[in-house]
């Protein structure tokens, strides 16, 4: 298994549940969890970039490569977290029981704001270093800007874990078919 | 004379202007008057005829534009060359009060009020002549997320800027904090006038009261 620094370990222990496989999720539940996937690609690639420029790597491709994942994010991570919330999230906190806590959907609300700051910050101060002229003062920005980076993978991947082993399993078990149907379909419109 | 914190520092409108923007201080140059005079714009409805859950909204709106007027001012502050402990504590202020209501107060808005306006918007042939599925509601919710990095920007690169050792690099920073603060003052103030002038006018005349109190007591849980 391949270490990965920008993934914390203890995330493993919130799932308390056991997980529903693939197979036995409703399909609008597939395929958020096939969207999960290609995102995930994207951050893999993003982070191998990111991993170039903290090494010294910084050309056309790496400069591709970083567009490639911003124009990503405002294209579909946005729109992704945004229908997220409002079609199954509202519907979770809704159908909730009172009494029962579901912190989970708080977390992932307030990690689309967090996340679209930081991307946002990144962009810029990437933007802005090949700009300044004095070397220390751009080693200053390069620094800043490389560690809104990985916090932001490590929050896309943790948001990613979270719905997949939380939302997702949660919605499945307490939403009839006809239910995720309806959801499903006002996602649509 | 003394500094009020939410009076602009910018000279009285000229006289034959014919679009007033009431922001407590005057016109300002990030309220372009264009944006406050909308062709479609419907009748205006006075704040006391408004349901009580708009009119939350509306006072929310006003206690908003303070803080916009007080940031406003902050950033001419720092324009004219002050830069020292009180300027940071008030952008301090800005940035907290964003974090902590703004941002809530957008998210009660797309969660329960927007999803119902745009559905009747788009029930009633009210969306884009290009898409049928874009309507007023999806500018207002762009402005959001906008907004949040837009304050993201500004915020760090205003911490950034006494950081950096190098006077001019330090200078082409304070520059793009400056320019995003005035972007993030214009879209805000903007986003209210649309949000008060044409969305609440809307919700208030084509839902029931019962309909509006129903997506009140959904805000508060209940």
């Amino acid at each position: 298994m391949n270490f990965n620094p920008n993934a914390k370990t203890e995330k493993n222990n919130e799932t308390d549940k056991d997980e529903i496989s693939y197979e036995d999720m409703h399909p609008f539940l597939q395929k958020l969890i096939d969207k999960h996937h290609v995102y995930t690609k994207e951050l893999n690639a993003f982070e191998e970039a990111i991993a170039m420029v903290e090494s010294g790597k910084i050309d056309k491709e790496v400069d591709k490569k970083l567009r490639q994942f911003f124009a990503y994010f405002d294209e579909q991570i946005i729109s992704y977290n945004e229908k997220g919330e409002k079609y199954l999230f509202s519907r979770i906190t809704k159908n909730m029981p009172k009494d029962e806590d579901f912190s989970a959907i708080d977390f992932l609300e307030t990690d689309r704001t967090k996340s679209i700051q930081m991307a946002a910050v990144t962009f810029n101060m990437l933007a802005l270093f090949l700009r300044i002229p004095d070397e220390q003062s751009r080693f200053i920005i390069l620094d800043v800007a490389l560690k809104q980076a990985k916090e932001l993978l490590e929050l896309l991947r943790v948001h990613i874990y979270r719905e997949g082993t939380m939302i997702f399993p949660y919605a499945q078990r307490n939403f009839s078919n006809e239910e995720l149907n309806e959801i499903q379909q006002r996602s649509k419109s | 004379m003394e500094f009020n914190p939410n009076a602009t520092m910018e000279p009285e409108p000229e006289p034959e202007v014919e679009v007033e923007i009431d922001m407590e201080g005057g016109v300002s140059p990030y309220a372009p008057p264009e944006a406050y005079d909308p062709p479609s714009k419907d009748e205006e409805i006075p704040y006391e005829d408004m349901h009580p859950f708009l009119q939350e909204f509306i006072d929310e709106h006003n206690a908003y534009s303070k803080e916009l007027n007080a940031f406003e001012a902050t950033v001419a502050m720092i324009e004219g060359g002050k830069v020292d402990k009180e300027i940071d504590e008030r952008l301090r202020q800005f940035f907290f009060f964003f974090d902590n209501k703004v941002v809530s107060h957008n998210q009660e808005e797309e969660k329960y009020l927007f999803p119902k306006i745009s559905k009747k918007m788009k029930a009633d042939g009210e969306h884009s002549k290009a898409d049928d599925n874009y309507t007023v509601i999806d500018v207002l919710e762009d402005d959001h997320i906008k907004s949040i990095q837009l304050a993201g920007v500004a915020f760090n690169m205003f911490a950034l800027f006494s950081r950096i050792p190098d006077e001019r690099s330090r200078f082409i920073i304070l520059d793009i904090a400056l320019n995003q603060a005035k972007e993030l003052l214009e879209l805000l103030r903007v986003h209210i006038y649309r949000e008060d002038t044409i969305i609440f006018t809307y919700a208030q005349r084509n839902f029931t009261n019962e309909e509006l109190t129903e997506i009140q007591e959904e805000t508060k849980g209940e």
